[in-house]
């Protein structure tokens, strides 16, 4: 009985869980050119392509675990010449005692698997036809272009009419305000009052004109980060960050800044907004600190999102940069984390001019990336900053006629 | 209305425990991979389930192949996931590709991480230079034909009623179930993304601890690949199974639940 099993037309090898062959016959000894001895005891990889042995990892392997068996499963042995053999296999997996064993009779399907090659080739071809028809891909081309300028333009019309309803509620509120102010002062003046009234009303007009002005140079700030041309040149972040400093040294005389940084890529930007950019994050970390002490982290490393903003199911992964500054300041309630980029929002009263943080979206939206901000009251604050890698081709649209692929060509 | 994330990925939540513990499978498979795993660990964690969009009960329908293209859309299902569920310090567990998938999501949202469990990980499969991953690009191109060549097989038994099986009345039932069954295309572009990605670059741009489960003999990743990972991986601790092959989580269960229980112990 033995004895014809082993010379049955059929390959039948056993294996432990682990990959070892427990059993073989003689067929599949003499197909793949082996003496039984070289094989038992050996692990199975020995017959498997580099191929098959992936294969068996992530797929078959898996398959006979959780179900138990498998069926016509297509892999290629390797013969000991290392020619390769195209084989079916089915399989079960058995408890023998306490081990697993799992058994696999095999045939040999030169012939099958040259139909096969005929069907997925005819296939392919299929495909190939259907993917190559030029007209089809200049169309898709067209559309992937036009769903890129619809997204910038979808990007420009929201930015647009954000800062239109800020702008108005300047106007409306936050000019009326100190104008009011100067105009009840005024018109106290005008009315008469002793001399050191007089000199108390002078001085609160005087403070509410600083104000305006001060309101007045951020606006005018923001108004020109608006149409400022962009000038992208490779940023040497160290160089930046010490001049940054240095102005708020001297702003901010007897606080001492402590800096800790960790730079895993240079970035490209437009030096000055760049470095405005940093001033003012930097700045409300030195204003918004706990005692006379500013400890500030910055890491900046490689991140891959998706370009693509507003369009949904469109997605294209390209390089940015990420910066995350954190700083162990007094914090402010995180509900209000998004509203803090808009034109004069002050969460602390008598904090400053408003103007910092719309600056600071203002720059990073015109370098094509994004600014967020996060906080714990009393604990810190964590803006995280994504700038692309290549922010001229963020502006210009990305996709060349040489990078458009094809699903055929992919990973070629 | 729009379908939930949850719906979407298949995401199936239980256990006893607060903390989120997340299991990601890797190529090839779906959920069901951790059955021997998760026993373990739901008395004690939270446990979360799901499949990537394309795999197992996943909604195929919601497959781009533009974001599946690559692994960074692989680590925005997760992000995703994180995201609706609101999770925090969770415990990633990740076998094979889904440990650099991990590794991604946590780059872009540390916050939602505390550590990374890798199961048979490896920054990139392919040899480069002096970097040896295992594999040229030919093997690759050749695991692409062995797995077509079986979609064709399959595709005839993925129907129930022509299985005809009276042995077996489940064989249909598990066979449309069967968990390796997704779309040939979309098996396709998962091999391209996992074996043609290159992750070396990533490594440091972490400090989540992470535990690597480095299995010995393991084609897919050998432990040159692990110590590569170790090195380059900061806060990594490497633990090299006695289990064999690339998927200790189903063929030693038990080496594999006590390195991790260990690895949480030793680390709270």
């Amino acid at each position: 009985m033995q004895n014809l099993f082993d010379q049955a037309p059929c390959l039948y090898f056993s294996s432990a869980d682990d990959g070892t062959l427990l059993e073989v016959n003689d067929c599949l000894c003499a197909v793949l050119q082996y003496h039984r001895n070289e094989l038992t005891g050996k692990k199975s990889e020995i017959i498997f392509t580099i191929a098959t042995r992936i294969f068996q990892q992530t797929h078959f392997f898996p398959l006979l675990k959780m179900q138990g068996h498998a069926e016509e499963i297509y892999i290629t042995l390797k013969r000991k010449d290392g020619e390769q053999v195209p084989v079916l296999i089915n399989a079960e997996r058995k408890m023998v005692g306490d081990t697993a064993v799992s058994m696999h009779v095999g045939i040999i399907v030169y012939n099958r698997k040259k139909f096969e090659e005929e069907l997925i080739a005819a296939k392919k071809e299929a495909q190939n036809a259907l993917h190559e028809n030029t007209a089809l891909i200049h169309a898709r081309q067209q559309l992937q272009k036009r769903s890129e300028e619809l997204d910038r333009q979808i990007s420009l019309v929201n930015k647009q009419n954000n800062e239109l309803n800020q702008f108005s509620r300047v106007v409306t509120h936050d000019m009326q305000e100190p104008l009011r102010k100067l105009s009840l002062f005024s018109g106290m003046l005008i009315e008469g009052h002793g001399e050191k009234e007089q000199r108390r009303l002078v001085e609160r007009i005087k403070k509410v004109s600083d104000q305006m002005h001060s309101i007045l140079s951020g606006l005018q700030q923001y108004v020109w980060l608006n149409d400022a041309p962009l000038d992208i040149e490779r940023i040497s972040f160290n160089i930046l960050l010490s001049s940054v400093v240095k102005k708020l040294e001297a702003e901010f005389p007897g606080v001492r800044l402590e800096i800790k940084t960790e730079i895993h890529e240079d970035f490209e930007g437009d030096t000055e907004q760049v470095q405005l950019l940093f001033y003012h994050l930097l700045s409300n970390a030195v204003r918004f600190r706990k005692g006379d002490e500013v400890f500030i982290s910055i890491v900046l490393h490689k991140v891959q999102l998706n370009q693509f903003k507003n369009m949904e199911g469109r997605y294209k992964y390209v390089d940015h940069t990420k910066i995350t500054i954190t700083d162990k300041g007094i914090g402010f309630n995180p509900a209000y984390k998004t509203q803090l980029f808009e034109l004069f929002k002050r969460l602390h009263n008598e904090s400053g001019r408003g103007v910092g943080l719309a600056i600071c979206k203002k720059i990073t939206n015109n370098h094509h990336g994004s600014i967020a901000i996060d906080s714990k009251l009393n604990e810190g604050t964590t803006v995280t900053i994504y700038l692309p890698a290549n922010v001229v081709s963020a502006e210009n649209g990305f996709v060349t006629e040489t990078e458009f692929k094809t699903p055929e060509k992919r990973g070629q | 209305m729009t379908a939930t994330i949850s719906q979407r990925n298949n995401v199936k939540v239980f256990g006893k425990g607060r903390q989120p513990m997340m299991f990601a499978h890797g190529f090839g498979c779906d959920q069901n991979m951790w059955r021997y795993l998760t026993p373990a660990f739901e008395n004690d964690y939270q446990i979360i389930l799901f499949d990537y969009v394309g795999a197992g009960k996943s909604d195929k329908s919601a497959y781009n192949q533009e974001r599946y293209s690559s692994l960074q859309g692989y680590a925005q299902d997760m992000l995703d996931i994180c995201e609706e569920l609101n999770l925090r310090n969770t415990i990633f567990v990740g076998h094979s590709v889904s440990s650099m998938i991990g590794l991604l999501a946590a780059i872009e949202q540390p916050q939602y991480f505390e550590k990374l469990i890798m199961v048979g990980p490896s920054p990139c499969y392919i040899n480069y230079d002096d970097y040896r991953g295992g594999f040229e690009r030919k093997d690759i191109e050749g695991l692409l034909d062995t797995m077509e060549k079986n979609y064709i097989g399959w595709a005839n038994f993925l129907a129930p009623n022509i299985m005809g099986n009276k042995d077996r009345p489940h064989l249909g039932e598990e066979l449309t179930e069967s968990f390796c069954s997704t779309d040939p295309l979309i098996a396709r572009q998962f091999a391209e993304a996992t074996f043609f990605s290159d992750n070396r670059h990533d490594l440091g741009k972490t400090k989540i601890p992470s535990l690597i489960l480095q299995c010995s003999e393991d084609i897919i990743a050998p432990l040159e690949v692990g110590n590569y990972l170790h090195k380059n991986l900061p806060n990594s601790i490497l633990r090299v199974m006695k289990a064999t092959g690339h998927c200790p989580h189903m063929s030693e269960p038990e080496e594999t639940v006590s390195l991790i229980k260990e690895y949480l112990l030793q680390a709270a």
